[in-house]
């Protein structure tokens, strides 16, 4: 028997690589029994699904996070710019 | 191969104008991925004078911001790869918090019981990246940038060891630390956040 500890390496795991087939039928035996390791998967696809969706608002420019440059950085890179295109 | 020497005519690139064009686009992706502002503003830079000394193999086919993007993506991976090997890789100091999250015999502790019953995926699309970003800034420096090439550059598990000097199986048990401490970290933030009714 798997603890949980282990348990939450595997559903982690079956993020990066193909579970054997022991593995698997642990991971889905344990997680039928135990609600907490079923929250736990529950919540590391959730946070790779809106990991994934906040990055493409991100680069689609469709973002909630409207950060930018300070003007002094901006001041700056644009005059290193204009130095090097001289 | 017909990629023109010169940028073509219908889409020239501007140089004077790209601080004010993609600056603060670039400069949103560089910090999400290195969490530091300074560090991002460098990578900025870094990209605009590299994209100015490689002109002349802008094909004109994709957009400037595209081409410029590419560039940035590159650098921010080579900082991350500096700056993980300046450091120590795996923290394998036992003293991991993820140890205080399960008892001896490996179950989840009562005290981590209702956070996890609590779905990470009620969050609120305004609330996910201010928080994510909190908690990342929270892991150690190696699980948040396994974290951060992994789901958000999407980066392949050869191509991460690569890049970090690792192993997989390293990589793994830094995801797997990280992701267990991000939805613990996310999910009492946001109950904190909730509680202050602050309004930021």
């Amino acid at each position: 028997m798997f603890s949980c500890k282990e348990i939450s390496k595997l559903v982690s795991e079956s993020l990066e690589t193909k579970l054997t087939f022991r593995q698997r039928v642990e991971l889905w035996m344990h997680l039928r029994l135990c609600r907490l390791c079923a929250a736990f998967r529950r919540d590391t696809v959730a946070l790779h699904r809106r990991t994934q969706q906040h990055v493409a608002e991100l680069d689609n420019d469709r973002s909630v996070a409207k950060a930018k440059l300070s003007s002094e950085a901006r001041q700056r890179i644009k005059q290193a710019i204009a130095a090097r295109n001289d | 191969m017909d990629i023109p020497a010169e940028p073509a005519p219908d889409a020239p690139l501007r140089p004077a104008d790209w601080v004010d064009e993609h600056g603060d686009y670039l400069f949103r992706y560089a910090v999400s991925r290195l969490r530091n502002a300074e560090a991002a503003e460098e990578v900025v830079q870094q990209t605009f004078l590299a994209g100015l000394e490689h002109v002349h193999q802008f094909s004109g086919k994709g957009s400037e911001r595209g081409w410029l993007t590419g560039i940035l993506k590159r650098k921010v991976i080579d900082l991350i790869r500096v700056r993980q090997r300046t450091e120590n890789l795996i923290d394998d100091d036992g003293g991991d918090p993820i140890d205080q999250m399960f008892d001896r015999s490996g179950h989840w502790k009562k005290s981590v019981r209702s956070t996890l019953m609590q779905p990470l995926d009620s969050l609120e699309r305004e609330e996910f990246w201010p928080i994510l970003r909190q908690c990342l800034h929270r892991l150690p420096a190696n699980q948040a940038d396994a974290f951060t090439l992994r789901e958000m550059e999407e980066l392949g598990t050869e191509e991460i060891c690569k890049e970090l000097a690792i192993t997989p199986s390293n990589l793994w048990v830094l995801l797997h630390r990280a992701r267990v401490r991000l939805a613990q970290c996310m999910k009492t933030r946001w109950n904190q956040d909730r509680d202050q009714v602050d309004t930021r």
